[in-house]
């Protein structure tokens, strides 16, 4: 095949009008975009419902060059509207910068707002392309757009102090540790999902424990400690610590692994699912209040209680998600897997009728591998 | 066109032959042999080309003092007995073709004329000043051999002879050039090189229709297989040991007269992106620099699209941090990326010019002194960012690894073609332009060779030396590109690993 002369001009003609006819139309420097790292919603008091705050950083402080830190870092900026994208367009008028949602590290969207649904604020982040879906969402206790207003004089910008501090937690579960595409991915199964919560004051802003949102309304907060079970059932754990009270020795134990086993079984009509719960850890501390005397460790029983707290504090969370008939761990997939059948006919009826009606069998596994390099405690007491 | 009997006829052909130039000599004697008679003689040939000593020691002194006191009288003829009893030089030839004789003298050769003869001896008494052998400027080494090819071809079939003492090595002159007449030797090892290899060689050269021949650049471009190509495919090489060790793969080399470079054919992209050296190092060291140099070229490649890539079109992909700087540090620039990037890279490419233009030593310093006030002033003036000066140094220290120069031509070209691209597409551009690069180097073949040899197509065993060096111990066979006739260069079993330590110590 060997084209001739003409030909290959004509080819190369061709090949430049199209590009200089279509190319470019997607380019636009970084310098011409306003990163905003963080979205706070709340329920404003206009008319148009929503409040959108957006946290962009002050650039010229990014520099290397600039070694003053006491200037403000961020920019926050308000408009109100009736959804994402008619607010996030109005934002033109303050800024000739397209707004570039590709490095947003945190959504932030207050309970009163929450309440009434979550769809139409993630809708928006969910069609964007280029938005990092590693990114959070919160919902906040109280007011979203405080959170952006507090002030720590080490980090930056609140929106990625806030997105760091969710993804390096290694040593806590107090609070619950989801990112936006597993987020998206319980509520695209079906609308309910757990999500961190975030509360500030003036000085400093703290992520501890969920909030419940069930067919993407926000019903209720769990706490810090309910936090812990959320992520064995969510199978998330990557650290922290259990203390338990054996024999009036408080024993604290640091989590290394674990993973947690969910099977749906089926027998006579009636639902149960068989929780199997496996961690390896090591006693980082032993707290002692008794009488003195010396104390050998008592490995099984330390384990006993471990694994007692665990399922207690597992079926305690599981009957309050019945309670409110939400399901946002995503039993009803496991079901679906398991009995597809059985799945089909009671599809309807599942987070009314048959979630609440399910029992559980809850059985923790804990294994102490090591103890530090103490084997045992002697404390001396004098007896008078 | 023969030559006539009478001297003094043939004395006024070669002077207009040669148009009376003025560093023609004619050195007219007299052979006078007692009791035969005495015989008018003449050498012609061109002052500066020939070694006035070797006149006189070997061919006046002989047949003015030696022939003369000579005492039988003779009758056989007198120009085979000057030729078989008196001229003492090494090398001589009888001819009675006048072009013949023409090309010898301009090729510094001596003609001696005997009046009555119409035949000439022609004598190889060349002696001319030619540089001496230096180290090699564009393809240095650490470790392994210094010497590099000079300007002058005898010199240089020396350097080749030397290491390769067989006698199948093979040299064929020819005279290329309607005018210069230069000489380029085609050189072979006969029970190695393929032997179509050779025959297309010599057909290629044998169409070369120009005027002279100033350098072995002249060959390269117009007997390479595609001269539309942005990329070279025949290589070319100062060095010796590349040539001797292509010969032994059974390649031919192409050496010019009068030009330091020899080269080597068939060629291909992975040829030239070795050094001499990863042969002369260990294997592990040998291959760390291979790696390396594999991936830096890569990255010189495509290092300023990426950026504007990044820059203009996909800046999520950047960590957020870095992006957050770099944003910062392209605040208040007035140029989009592409623009930025081209001004760079650009005024790299100036400065690398520029460089070799500067004399001598002071080309270096001033070339990256240059570079470097440059880059700061234009950083300092809000022209470009301080991560496009890094973008810059990043492609300007990576692209010289390439140990080809002549590849590295392609590349760099290549590399604005790239950016182009990626101007109008972004990443998309990118991958794009890497594509038509990369079917285009697949189109391309060298003497049948294709270019992308041994990846593709694939071939196993001579991936043994291309991205990796494997150990000599493996590289039992040559390579295969090359259709080599005799295919095993180490017959040997392998040493076992430690087979070769030496056990002391308690016998």
């Amino acid at each position: 095949m060997t084209m001739s002369c003409n030909q290959r001009c004509l080819s190369l003609v061709l090949v430049m009008i199209s590009l200089f006819a279509a190319g470019c139309w997607d380019a636009k420097d970084v310098d011409q975009r306003s990163f905003v790292m963080g979205v706070a919603f709340d329920l404003s008091d206009t008319d148009e419902k929503i409040m959108m705050t957006i946290e962009i950083p002050i650039l010229t402080s990014f520099a290397s060059q600039s070694q003053s830190p006491q200037d403000a870092k961020s920019l926050l900026a308000s408009t109100t509207g009736t959804s994402v994208a008619q607010m996030a367009a109005r934002f033109e008028t303050r800024t000739w910068r397209e707004l570039f949602f590709g490095h947003t590290q945190c959504i932030i969207v207050s309970e009163d707002l929450a309440r009434e649904s979550i769809l139409p604020i993630i809708d928006f982040f969910d069609r964007n392309p280029r938005i990092d879906r590693r990114l959070t969402l919160f919902i906040s206790q109280g007011k979203a757009d405080e959170v952006f207003h507090t002030q720590d004089p080490v980090e930056s910008l609140v929106s990625i102090q806030l997105n760091q501090m969710l993804n390096t937690l290694t040593n806590t579960t107090r609070v619950v540790k989801r990112n936006f595409q597993d987020n998206l991915r319980d509520l695209e199964s079906n609308g309910d999902t757990i999500l961190p919560r975030v509360r500030s004051t003036e000085t400093e802003v703290v992520i501890a424990g969920g909030a419940l949102v069930k067919d993407y309304k926000f019903i209720a907060w769990l706490g810090e400690n309910e936090a812990r079970a959320v992520a064995f059932l969510y199978n998330s754990i990557s650290g922290g610590v259990i203390t338990v009270n054996v024999e009036d020795i408080l024993y604290t134990f640091a989590v290394r692994s674990a993973s947690t086993d969910i099977k749906p079984v089926l027998k006579d009509g009636q639902l149960s699912y068989k929780i199997k719960v496996r961690a390896e850890g090591d006693i980082v501390e032993t707290f002692y209040r008794g009488p003195g005397g010396a104390v050998k460790f008592d490995i099984p029983k330390i384990q006993d209680r471990l694994n007692q707290v665990i399922t207690d504090e597992i079926l305690h969370l599981l009957t309050k998600l019945q309670e409110f008939k939400a399901d946002p761990i995503g039993f009803d997939r496991l079901v679906y897997r398991h009995y597809p059948k059985f799945w089909k006919e009671h599809q309807e009826n599942w987070k009314d009728q048959v979630w609440p009606k399910a029992s559980f069998d809850v059985a923790a596994n804990f294994n102490v591998r090591r103890t530090g390099i103490l084997e045992e405690v002697t404390i001396y007491q004098s007896q008078g | 066109m023969k030559l006539a009997k009478r001297i003094h006829h043939n004395i006024q052909f070669f002077q207009q032959q040669f148009n009376n130039s003025t560093d023609l000599v004619v050195r007219q004697f007299t052979i006078n042999i007692p009791g035969i008679r005495e015989i008018a003689g003449a050498l012609i040939f061109f002052d500066g080309l020939i070694s006035n000593q070797l006149i006189t020691d070997s061919i006046l002194d002989p047949i003015l003092h030696e022939a003369s006191q000579f005492q039988q009288p003779i009758d056989a003829d007198i120009l085979t007995f000057l030729k078989e009893s008196v001229l003492t030089n090494a090398e001589h030839s009888e001819t009675n073709d006048a072009d013949k004789v023409t090309l010898a003298v301009m090729m510094g050769e001596v003609a001696l004329l005997i009046d009555g003869y119409n035949t000439a001896l022609t004598i190889a008494v060349q002696g001319w000043a030619h540089r001496s052998i230096q180290s090699s400027q564009s393809e240095g080494v650490i470790r392994g051999p210094r010497d590099s090819f000079v300007e002058a071809i005898n010199p240089n079939l020396m350097l080749i002879r030397r290491r390769l003492r067989d006698p199948s090595l093979v040299f064929e002159r020819i005279q290329i050039g309607n005018r210069g007449q230069n000489d380029v030797v085609i050189a072979y090892i006969k029970d190695i090189a393929n032997e179509d290899l050779v025959l297309e060689v010599r057909k290629r050269l044998k169409k070369v229709d120009l005027d002279v021949i100033l350098d072995s650049g002249y060959i390269e471009q117009l007997i390479e297989d595609d001269w539309w190509s942005p990329f070279n495919t025949i290589q070319d090489t100062e060095r010796p040991d590349e040539v001797v060790a292509g010969l032994t793969e059974g390649r031919v080399a192409i050496l010019v007269d009068n030009s330091p470079f020899a080269l080597l054919a068939p060629t291909t992209f992975n040829t030239q992106m070795m050094s001499p050296e990863d042969y002369y190092v260990r294997w592990p060291a040998a291959n760390f620099v291979r790696l390396i140099r594999f991936i830096a070229s890569f990255v010189s490649f495509v290092t300023p699209s990426l950026y504007i890539a990044l820059i203009s079109f996909h800046p999520e992909m950047i960590p957020t941090q870095l992006a957050l700087s770099v944003a910062a540090s392209r605040e208040g620039l007035p140029f989009p990326s592409f623009i930025e990037a081209l001004i760079m890279e650009l005024s790299l490419e100036l400065l690398r010019e520029a460089g070799i233009r500067l004399p001598g030593p002071i080309g270096q310093t001033i070339g990256i002194v240059g570079g470097l006030i440059v880059g700061e002033a234009a950083v300092n003036a809000g022209i470009v960012s301080p991560i496009m000066v890094i973008v810059v140094a990043m492609t300007a220290i990576a692209g010289f690894i390439v140990p080809t120069y002549t590849l590295s031509f392609g590349l760099r070209m290549s590399r604005f073609f790239l950016m182009i691209a990626t101007s109008f597409f972004g990443l998309y551009g990118l991958t794009l332009g890497l594509l038509i690069i990369l079917g285009h180097l697949a189109t391309l073949t060298s003497f049948g060779v294709s270019y992308l040899s041994p990846w593709a197509p694939l071939n196993l065993k001579d991936l043994r030396d291309s991205v990796i060096r494997f150990p000599w111990h493996s590289l039992k066979q040559r390579p295969r590109y090359t259709l080599a006739d005799d295919p095993t260069r180490q017959s040997q079993d392998t040493p076992k690993r430690g087979q070769n330590k030496q056990k002391r110590g308690k016998q």
